[in-house]
């Protein structure tokens, strides 16, 4: 019998979800947790039970949940407390199964300040930088010594949250301020370190498994499309990225997951400049929005490897893993780029997705302003670049989302712009980006002028039953 | 006819040979000169919502039109007032920051556009406000 019976998703949304389609796939049972504002989210019924939290930040909650639903194991997803070692370390005290790192390791690796240092000690490249700091104080001193252009980022978490791009030290003082606040409230963690900022540069990751001895490395991922520090597109393999860089790039990370015991997925981050130097940045203790991409490549149920070593199964060797192709995901967020990407939120009138490629979603009836604002990941394989471009492009055209505004047209603007085609994605792309006006077809607001004209006219049956005959 | 989109008023010329069918389903077609196109719809109230190949916009009729001064600081986004750094009688320069929103733990900073002294200050600090709602009254 598999050591695992119930696993309980601390967390919500399509990661949850997610969790729930591998547990289900192997038979083991599934629990969902949701607070006040998530009442009705598809990601509680599509779990066997679910128990009613305060908050998915609170630790002890998430533990009793785990007792009242009588799962023997807990499975973090990403953001809340994936990242968190005193719930890992929790977990371990209440007897579940913490599906992740232990406690020990996440901390070695997950504190960037820690990890920084390992690097280091491993001869694993590295850009300036000070921290940690709690006290705004210390934070302004080590930027005014370490000089712009710098970055600001939060210890603890990722995502963007608390993370600053400085390029003068003018409104350093109010820069720190939201910076704390936005990663206090993101993750309970107010504390910062600073670093010297590359540009250009892309962001290149390489996911890894380990299993507390032994580490391997399943590809790299290169996420450098990211507006705000908030990747909105990830893909695999990287164009810029050759055998021989992918080799040391996978023996850096595999170094730094051995060298501290360091057990089930993790994503080692990495800047590559345009000299074809790499710096370290940062590990990412946890499954990562963005994992699909990985999965579609190699065949690889991420999800089901991380429940397999948190039961005690052995893991794959690194010459079983296997890459095939080119995948790429775009992220469906609820905010309006014609509008400053401000969130947009409301009741989700109507919503398609493509039937053709991956899409993970959990999007229901209403969209709050109290979590995040991914909706759906869209994500396609093709034989090549260009043939997962154009599967994913023609995905988004079928999407449509109605009740509130999402970045989609962005998106396919992105997909089909030069600079993508031609692989030049560095970090700084999209905030250069000058958006245009919203795209409205001259069809679009004639249909929205005949709607509002009204009456509209009901199709009779024929007509309705010739359409239908037509479309097929 | 005039309607409302998201980038203000538009003039739309309705030809003559045209016909536009809803479907219970959600979808719609418009038929003109034996050409289908198909497109996705939702009324919500007084607006619609259309989406086609990729775009989507919610448009209404002008009766709803709603004039956005600069003088009157509205809130862009549903969201949490995280702070309002300005207090009534005080006078603002353009690009200082008159409110903090927060939405899906991230800040928006809303940004004075004018000089002027604040008249009036339409919302508490930890306050849920709502799309359109006066924060910070200038004159």
């Amino acid at each position: 019998m598999f050591p695992i019976q119930r696993i309980l998703v601390a967390n919500r949304g399509e990661i949850a979800c997610r969790v729930f389609r591998s547990a289900h796939e192997m038979g083991i049972g599934t629990a969902a947790v949701y607070t006040e504002e998530d009442l009705g989210s598809p990601h509680i019924s599509a779990a066997e039970v679910a128990a009613h939290v305060s908050d998915y930040l609170d630790i002890s909650e998430m533990i009793r949940a785990a007792k009242e639903t009588s799962s023997d194991a807990i499975h973090p997803g990403y953001g809340f407390l994936s990242e968190n070692p005193n719930f890992a370390a929790e977990c371990e005290r209440a007897e579940i199964r913490f599906i992740g790192p232990n406690a020990k390791a996440m901390e070695k690796l997950g504190d960037k300040s820690a990890a920084r240092e390992t690097a280091k000690r491993l001869g694993v490249p590295i850009a300036e930088g000070f921290g940690p700091f709690s006290d705004p104080d210390e934070v302004e001193k080590a930027a005014k010594q370490l000089g712009p252009p710098i970055m600001l980022k939060a210890v603890a978490g990722g995502g963007g949250k608390g993370m600053k791009k400085l390029l003068s030290l003018d409104d350093l003082r109010a820069q720190i301020e939201t910076s704390q606040r936005e990663t206090s409230a993101a993750f309970g963690d107010d504390r910062l370190i600073i670093e010297r900022y590359i540009e250009p540069a892309r962001h290149i990751e390489v996911q890894i498994f380990a299993d507390g001895e032994r580490a391997i490395a399943l590809g790299e991922r290169e996420c450098s499309l990211q507006r705000r520090h908030q990747k909105i597109i990830e893909e695999s393999p990287s164009i810029a990225v050759d055998e021989d860089l992918r080799n040391r790039l996978f023996e850096a990370a595999k170094k730094l997951a051995e060298a501290v015991g360091y057990s089930n997925a993790g994503t080692v981050e990495f800047l590559l400049g345009t000299d074809g130097n790499f710096y370290f940045l940062e590990v990412n203790t946890r499954l990562q929005v963005e994992h699909p991409v990985t999965e579609l490549c190699t065949g690889l149920d991420l999800v089901r490897m991380q429940i397999e070593i948190a039961g005690g199964l052995p893991m794959i060797r690194q010459d079983q893993v296997r890459r095939q192709g080119h995948a790429i995901e775009a992220r469906l967020n609820a905010e309006d780029p014609y509008n400053g990407f401000l969130p947009s939120s409301g009741r989700v009138l109507r919503k398609v997705f493509s039937n053709d490629i991956r899409v993970d979603t959990a999007l229901g009836s209403v969209v709050g302003t109290k979590y995040d604002s991914l909706i759906a990941k869209v994500i396609a394989h093709g034989e090549n670049r260009e043939e997962a471009r154009l599967k994913l492009v023609n995905a988004l055209k079928e999407t449509a989302i109605l009740g509130i505004y999402t970045n989609q047209s962005f998106l396919i603007e992105v997909l089909e712009s030069d600079f993508f085609k031609n692989g030049n994605t560095f970090i700084t792309t999209i905030d250069n980006i000058q958006v245009g006006p919203r795209p409205i077809p001259d069809k679009l607001a004639l249909a929205a002028a005949l709607a509002l004209r009204g009456p509209v006219r009901q199709p009779d049956r024929i007509f309705a039953e010739l359409r239908n005959w037509r479309a097929e | 006819m005039k309607i409302i989109g998201p980038s203000g008023e538009l003039e739309i010329a309705i030809p003559t040979r045209i016909q536009f069918f809803v479907f219970e389903d959600g979808t719609a077609s418009m038929i003109q000169d034996g050409v289908r196109t198909d497109l996705h719809f939702a009324r919500d109230g007084l607006n619609v919502w259309v989406a086609l190949e990729g775009c989507t916009a919610m448009f209404s009729l002008p009766s709803e039109h709603r004039t956005a001064g600069k003088t009157e600081m509205r809130a862009p986004m549903t969201g949490r007032v995280v702070s309002i750094p300005v207090k009534e009688g005080e006078t603002v320069k353009p690009g200082d920051t008159v409110a903090v929103l927060e939405a899906m733990k991230m800040e928006y900073r809303l940004e004075a556009e004018i000089e002027g002294k604040v008249a009036q200050i339409g919302a508490a600090v930890g306050d849920l406000v709502d799309l359109g709602q006066l924060l910070v009254k200038l004159e």
